[in-house]
């Protein structure tokens, strides 16, 4: 080869590489762009969290915590609201050892589908965690058809940054009915039969059911910090 | 290896290419699910990721578009043909390399599309590549 092809060759595929660095930055400040940490506008401090469609916190954090919830279900409220994640999310997310994805599960009835279908739109917009917080704070009788439009709108009012009218279209779009049903199908691949349920193990890795006797933060405060220990080696 | 064999596997890599990317960008407007050998929700749970856009475009459409682009430089004559050629070749494998890596470790999900579609432009970087160099 050459001398002046060699060079051709070299510019090529280091244009090549700089085209390709610039993709990767353009992919990883996208979700950014549209989450970055929501405001907390419920009883939880999200705050500088980094939340990307049903995730909260550092993608590179080393343990995942999957949590199994539907919207109506008073036990996930109380999980929710009772002091349990506010902890795990102060200790673990904010520290960036945890990350947590919720998936909504819709097997109560219908008020469930209408509110878990507005938590993966506003997850589009990074800002599940903020709905699904304010929705628990505000979570009416089962089934009483509470979860209507003005309810919903007024929750989502309540989320800085959110783009409301948005969320209320995105919400009836195939992408949202592909997310719960995906969410049914790993529900039913973890052999979840009740909410909340929970799956805890390293990120990217095998993860694991994780059984709690109490829904208070000294429950997963033990076997978050065994899986820690763990990941960390 | 003749060129003309090295021409042949590009163009066949580029048709192939071109197939996945458009059956990956027919499915996302067509609001399907991509069919997976075996069942299971890999390439939902993939295209279904905040990772599927790029800036607002769907990275199958990105794919697709960089195919014809390749399917393009065949059109050109001489070695700038061959070196757009090996350059589009390049930036497809690279950016693929890093879905599959987001596939792998980030969305913990597998979509065998895409794995496919890292196969087909890996090889055809490298064809293209060695066509560029002689």
């Amino acid at each position: 080869m050459n001398p002046a092809r060699r060079n051709q060759l070299l510019a090529i595929a280091g244009f090549a590489l700089i085209i390709v660095v610039a993709l990767i930055v353009i992919s990883q400040s996208g979700g950014d762009d549209d989450g970055g940490g929501g405001s907390g506008a419920g009883g939880l401090s999200l705050a500088g969290i980094e939340q990307r469609g049903n995730a909260l916190g550092d993608p590179d954090a080393p343990l995942t915590m999957v949590e199994f919830a539907d919207l109506q279900c008073p036990f996930c409220a109380e999980f929710a609201t009772g002091g349990a994640l506010a902890g795990i999310v102060d200790e673990y997310v904010r520290a960036g050892d945890l990350r947590i994805e919720f998936e909504p599960l819709t097997f109560i009835g219908p008020d469930s589908v209408r509110a878990a279908r507005v938590a993966v739109a506003a997850g589009e917009q990074g800002r599940l965690w903020d709905f699904v917080d304010l929705f628990y704070e505000n979570q009416g009788p089962e089934n009483s058809g509470y979860a209507d439009d003005e309810f919903i709108t007024r929750l989502l009012e309540r989320i800085e940054g959110l783009d409301v009218d948005r969320v209320l279209a995105d919400r009836e779009e195939g992408s949202v009915t592909r997310a719960l049903e995906q969410a049914a199908r790993r529900a039913e691949d973890a052999g979840i039969d009740s909410t909340p349920s929970f799956l805890l193990g390293p990120t990217g890795g095998e993860l694991e059911p994780l059984a709690v006797d109490s829904l208070d933060f000294g429950a997963f405060e033990g076997p978050i910090e065994d899986a820690l220990a763990a990941a960390n080696g | 290896m003749s060129d003309r064999t090295l021409a042949l596997a590009a163009g066949a890599l580029t048709v192939l290419g071109i197939g996945i990317a458009g059956y990956l960008t027919w499915v996302h407007y067509a609001e399907l699910s991509p069919v997976c050998v075996g069942g299971g929700g890999g390439c939902e749970r993939v295209q279904n990721s905040e990772y599927a856009e790029l800036a607002g475009v769907p990275v199958a459409v990105i794919g697709l578009l960089g195919y014809l682009a390749i399917a393009a430089s065949f059109a050109i004559r001489g070695s700038n043909g061959r070196l757009a050629g090996a350059f589009l070749g390049l930036v497809g494998a690279g950016f693929s390399a890093y879905l599959t890596y987001l596939e792998l470790f980030v969305i913990d999900a597998i979509c065998q599309w895409c794995v496919a579609n890292f196969a087909v432009i890996t090889a055809l970087a490298v064809v293209l590549f060695v066509r560029a160099a002689r």
